[in-house]
């Protein structure tokens, strides 16, 4: 006589396949959870080694100076622009150096009027102590002739790095332009 | 400070009195925390971090009355973090505050490449106008965090808030939950990107590379548990402010000097 089929057959199989459900869920969730992932703050672990090792384009002044161009910076010490940044006008150390060794020379990104202008020319919105120029009438020639603009105007009578005018300009800074390896 | 009480008298029978009493003082409590500004809440913290175990803290402090915008920070940032045009990790507004009470804000490609005089009619009314960096306020509390599906977006120890772009799926829900508009799906790799603080070039010992472009010292960066920092300095002593204090997300970028208008 064959036996009869237990009559919660049907919540045993539902049982059998939830509990098979849970585990096939765990097993993917072991295998997709990464080993570093950091379950208080909730993130991978390795994303900040990844994250950090990339590598800066801007050295800052610090890599300038030392045994490469530090006549330049000792010239600039004390002149109104020691607190720009080399890099700013002469492009990023990594188009310059790599590893210690000059792979290009560092050219200057922008020798023009605009470059000066950007800083101080008088503007709504800059702070009143910050040196403008509103009623200097080479100014007034550049606005008028936009080509000028262009052009390395300023730098005929002021130096980038000694920006006071200076009859004694030129002989001073040609002294140490020939610098740097 | 007002509170309100939403219980008759005439309902609480005697024998409540004193439990009438308790709910009394714990409402007026909780109304206290609640409307303490966002502003108190990160000071009270300050003085929690310095006992906490962590190295270092970040913060980074704007000052309105230095920045001269000339977009040099922004060039920076754009070289150095290899960003797409059109899209800026920070960027440089201008207010103009005119006398007829309009405020004009402008960022012409993020401020990049400096500003242009303004247009004679808001010069001629203008009252007062200045510079405002922005960028990613690396939240105490940031609610772009909260909101990534993946966990591919996290505040790291330290105080920075990162994107691992290998888990980020794109969705942009960051973008939207960002009450300072700082992230963007950035058009190169499709997923989420932001301001990092320069990550790292921080874990190299440099500066943000912001930091680094600018002329004035407009934009300082610094470590809060250092009390000989000068951000360190600022946080004690000097006035200063964060955007959007009602949002409670305890931003880490802190502007002296910040106008009423700066939202």
């Amino acid at each position: 006589m064959q036996t009869q089929p237990s009559p919660r057959r049907h919540l045993h199989r539902l049982g059998i396949f939830i509990l098979l459900g849970i585990i096939f869920f765990l097993i993917i969730k072991w295998a997709a959870t990464p080993s570093s992932w950091n379950f208080q703050v909730w993130y991978r672990g390795e994303a900040l080694e990844e994250l950090a090792i990339k590598e800066p384009v801007y050295g800052g002044n610090a890599s300038c100076g030392g045994t490469c161009h530090q006549d330049v910076i000792d010239f600039a010490k004390a002149e109104p622009h020691r607190h720009l940044q080399c890099e700013g006008c002469h492009g990023p150390l990594a188009k310059h150096v790599k590893q210690g060794e000059k792979i290009a020379d560092a050219i200057v990104v922008n020798d023009s009027s605009w470059q000066c202008l950007n800083c101080h020319q008088k503007l709504l919105g800059k702070p009143e102590d910050y040196p403008q120029f509103a009623q200097d009438p080479t100014l007034r020639r550049i606005r008028k002739h936009k080509k000028l603009e262009e052009d390395p105007l300023c730098l005929r009578c002021h130096g980038p790095h000694d920006a006071y005018s200076d009859p004694e300009r030129a002989e001073r800074y040609s002294n140490v332009s020939s610098s740097g390896g | 400070m007002k509170t309100k009480q939403f219980y008759e008298l005439s309902e609480i029978k005697l024998s409540d009195r004193r439990k009438f009493l308790k709910m009394l003082s714990a409402g007026a409590a909780t109304v206290l925390m609640v409307q303490t500004p966002g502003v108190l809440a990160l000071q009270a913290r300050g003085k929690g971090w310095k006992q906490m175990s962590l190295e270092h803290i970040y913060a980074y402090v704007i000052d309105i009355n230095k920045c001269i915008g000339w977009g040099g920070c922004v060039r920076a940032c754009e070289i150095e973090n290899d960003v797409p045009p059109g899209q800026f990790r920070t960027w440089v507004e201008r207010y103009i505050v005119t006398n007829s009470g309009g405020i004009f804000v402008e960022a012409p490609d993020g401020g990049k490449n400096g500003f242009t005089e303004a247009p004679k009619k808001i010069r001629d009314s203008a009252m007062r106008s200045y510079f405002v960096p922005k960028m990613c306020n690396h939240c105490e509390d940031p609610p772009c965090t909260k909101v990534c599906p993946v966990g591919a977006t996290f505040k790291a120890p330290e105080g920075f808030v990162l994107v691992d772009s290998d888990y980020c799926i794109g969705c942009g829900s960051c973008v939207q939950a960002c009450p300072y508009g700082s992230r963007f799906i950035n058009h190169k790799t499709g997923t989420a990107d932001k301001c990092t603080w320069c990550y790292h070039r921080v874990e190299k010992g440099l500066q943000p590379a912001c930091v680094e472009a600018c002329p004035t010292k407009a934009r300082i960066f610094g470590d809060l548990k250092n009390p000989d920092d000068e951000v360190s300095k600022i946080f004690e002593k000097r006035q200063w402010l964060v955007l959007k204090p009602e949002m409670y997300t305890s931003p880490m970028c802190l502007y002296v000097e910040l106008p009423k208008e700066v939202v």
